[in-house]
C-alpha cells in the first residue's frame, strides 16, 4: 500500500516537474510570440487545445448513451476540424497575421478589417466568454482531482487556476505550447491504455461491435447502438458534429496556434500527426465508451461513464495516468483560453502592447473571474459556459474566413456580420434553448435548430449585405490571395535577378 | 474477412461513414508520417 502511494506520488511529482520545466521554455520572451517551435509540439498542442475534458469525459458519456453514431462527431473533428483547417486556413492565417503585424487573433481581425473598435468589442466578448468558459474547464479538473486528493473542491479550483495562470505568466505563448504538447502526449498514453483494456475485455473491436449491434434500442439510441437515431436525437448528433468541427475554426485559441507556424512545409508535417493523435484520442474514447455498455451497469449520469470504466479496468497506476490525462485535457484547454483572455484584457482592450504589469493584472483578473465563477452555481454562468463555442463561432467565423481565405477586407461587412451573428445566436439561446429560454420564441417550429446554425446563417447574410453596402469593397478585395501572389512574384523576380547577377559575375 | 463484413453490415450508413473515415484518417496519416521525405 505504502509502495503504491509512493509510486502515485512519484508520477504526480514527475508530471508537475515536467510541467514547470516546460512552462519555463518561454521564460524571458515576449508573451505573445512563440519563436520557432517544432511540428510535433505544434501538432500535440493543437490537439490538446482542441480536446478538453468535456470532449473526453462528457462526450464519452454521450457515446455510451447514443452508441456508435458518436463516431460521426469524431470523424467530423478529424476531417472538418483538423484536415480542412490545416489544408485551407492555417497557413493563410499565418501569412495574414505576419503581413498585418497582428500579435493576437483580435488584432488579426481588427487590422484585417481596418476597425480598431471592432477589435475592442471582440476583445471584450473573448475576455468574458472565454474567462467564464475557463471556469467550467477548471472546475472539471478540480472535481476529478478531488477523487484522488482528499482536499475540498473549492481549494482545488483555486489551486488549478493559479497553476494554469503561473504557466501562462511565466511561459507566455511558447511555454503554453510546450506544456500543451506534453499534456497531449499524456492524453494519448491514457487513451491508448484504456482502449487496449476495453478491447481485451470485449474480445476485440469487431466482436464488441457485433455484441453492441445485438442490443435492443434504448433511450436516445432509438434505432439501436450501431445506427443514427431517428428524429431530434439524430439531429442532435449532426449538430454536435457541426458545432465541434466547424465552430472550432474561429475559436481564438485555435487561430492563435497557427501564429506559431514556420512554413507551409511545416503544415504538411503537422496535419498527419495531428490527425493521427486526434483519431486515436476521440475515436478511441467514443468507441470504447460505446462498448462500455456491454460490461458496465446502467449509469445515472453520462459523466460517470469514463471514470467508472477506468476504475473497473485499469490497475492503480493506469488510473493515475488516466486521471493525469483528463487533468491534462483540462489544463491544456484552460491555459490556451487564459492566454487569449489575458491578451484580450492586457493588450487588445487597451489598444497598446502588453507590459509585464498589464499582463500580470490580466492574469489576476482571469484567475479571479474563472475561479470565482467556478464556485458559483448560476444560470448565467452555466449559459456562458455552454454557449461559448457557438457564440464566438457565430460572431467571428464569417469575417475570419472571408479575411484569411478569400482576402476580403471590409469594416462594414465585418461589423454587420459579427453583430448580427452574436445577437441572433444569443437571442436563439434565450428564446429557443430549453435550458436557457426566458424570451418567447417567435418561430416555435424552428426552435430545434441549433443556435450556431442560425447565428452563422444570419452572420453570413450580414456579411454579404455589408459587403454590398461597402463602397470600398472593390479596392478592399485585393488583399489576399492577390497580394500574396504579388509578393511571391516579387520574390521570384529578386531570386532570378540574384541568379543572373551571379551568372554574369 | 467475412466476419468483418458481417459485423460492418449491421451498422447503418452514418456509423459506417464514421468508422471508414476514421480508418482512412488513421491509415493516411500513418502513411504520410512514415513516408515523409527527410529534408534534403
Amino acid at each position: 500500500m505504502d509502495m503504491q502511494i509512493f509510486v502515485d506520488a512519484l508520477v504526480w511529482l514527475l508530471y508537475i516537474a515536467v510541467f514547470i520545466w516546460l512552462s519555463r521554455k518561454g521564460s524571458g520572451r515576449d508573451v505573445m510570440t512563440s519563436g520557432r517551435v517544432g511540428f510535433a509540439i505544434l501538432s500535440f498542442a493543437f490537439v490538446a487545445t482542441y480536446i478538453s475534458a468535456v470532449a473526453l469525459v462528457g462526450f464519452g458519456g454521450l457515446a455510451y448513451k447514443y452508441g456508435m453514431q458518436m463516431l460521426l462527431v469524431a470523424a467530423g473533428n478529424v476531417w472538418l476540424g483538423t484536415w480542412i483547417v490545416y489544408r485551407y486556413l492555417a497557413w493563410p492565417t499565418r501569412v495574414c497575421q505576419r503581413n498585418l503585424g497582428a500579435r493576437t487573433p483580435v488584432q488579426l481581425l481588427a487590422k484585417g478589417h481596418r476597425s480598431p473598435l471592432l477589435g475592442r468589442c471582440l476583445a471584450l466578448i473573448f475576455a468574458v466568454f472565454l474567462g467564464v468558459y475557463a471556469s467550467a474547464v477548471i472546475k472539471g479538473a478540480a472535481i476529478l482531482l478531488n477523487q484522488i486528493i482528499p482536499v475540498p473542491v473549492w481549494i482545488l479550483i483555486w489551486a488549478v487556476a493559479v497553476l494554469v495562470a503561473t504557466a501562462v505568466f511565466v511561459g507566455g505563448l511558447r511555454g503554453v505550447l510546450y506544456t500543451e504538447a506534453m499534456q497531449g502526449f499524456v492524453m494519448l498514453i491514457g487513451m491508448v491504455m484504456l482502449t487496449v483494456a476495453v478491447f481485451s475485455k470485449v474480445g476485440g473491436p469487431l466482436s464488441g461491435m457485433a455484441q453492441l449491434a445485438a442490443l435492443p434500442p434504448a433511450g436516445p439510441a432509438n434505432t439501436g447502438f450501431v445506427s443514427l437515431a431517428d428524429g431530434s436525437q439524430g439531429w442532435f448528433i449532426i449538430s454536435l458534429v457541426i458545432v465541434t468541427s466547424v465552430a472550432v475554426w474561429a475559436q481564438p485559441q485555435m487561430i492563435q496556434r497557427h501564429f506559431a507556424l514556420i512554413s507551409a512545409r511545416q503544415v504538411d508535417k503537422i496535419t498527419p500527426l495531428a490527425m493521427l493523435v486526434l483519431t486515436v484520442l476521440v475515436g478511441g474514447a467514443y468507441y470504447v465508451a460505446c462498448l462500455g455498455r456491454l460490461f458496465m451497469p446502467e449509469v445515472a449520469s453520462p459523466d460517470e461513464v469514463m471514470p467508472l470504466m477506468v476504475k473497473m479496468l485499469l490497475p492503480d497506476i493506469g488510473l493515475q495516468v488516466f486521471v493525469l490525462a483528463i487533468v491534462s485535457a483540462s489544463l491544456s484547454t484552460a491555459s490556451a483560453i487564459y492566454h487569449i483572455a489575458v491578451s484580450a484584457i492586457s493588450e487588445d482592450l487597451r489598444g497598446k502592447k502588453a507590459s509585464k504589469e498589464s499582463w500580470l493584472a490580466g492574469i489576476i483578473f482571469c484567475v479571479l473571474l474563472s475561479a470565482g465563477c467556478a464556485q458559483i452555481k448560476g444560470q448565467l454562468i452555466a449559459m456562458l459556459c455552454t454557449t461559448s463555442w457557438s457564440v464566438v463561432g457565430s460572431t467571428v467565423l464569417v469575417s475570419y474566413v472571408a479575411l484569411v481565405r478569400f482576402g476580403k477586407r471590409s469594416a462594414r461587412a465585418a461589423w454587420i456580420s459579427s453583430v448580427t451573428g452574436f445577437l441572433v445566436c444569443m437571442f436563439w439561446y434565450l428564446s429557443a434553448d430549453p435550458k436557457f429560454a426566458i424570451l418567447p420564441c417567435p418561430w416555435p417550429e424552428m426552435a430545434k435548430i441549433p443556435p450556431f446554425f442560425i447565428g452563422f446563417a444570419v452572420s453570413l447574410a450580414g456579411w454579404y449585405a455589408g459587403w454590398l453596402l461597402d463602397p470600398r469593397r472593390n479596392e478592399n478585395s485585393n488583399f489576399w490571395p492577390e497580394a500574396q501572389q504579388a509578393a511571391q512574384d516579387q520574390q521570384a523576380q529578386q531570386d532570378l535577378q540574384v541568379a543572373e547577377d551571379r551568372q554574369s559575375a | 474477412m467475412q466476419e468483418i463484413f458481417d459485423t460492418l453490415g449491421k451498422a447503418d450508413w452514418a456509423v459506417l461513414a464514421g468508422i471508414v473515415s476514421m480508418l482512412v484518417a488513421l491509415v493516411m496519416s500513418l502513411i504520410q508520417l512514415l513516408l515523409r521525405q527527410p529534408r534534403g
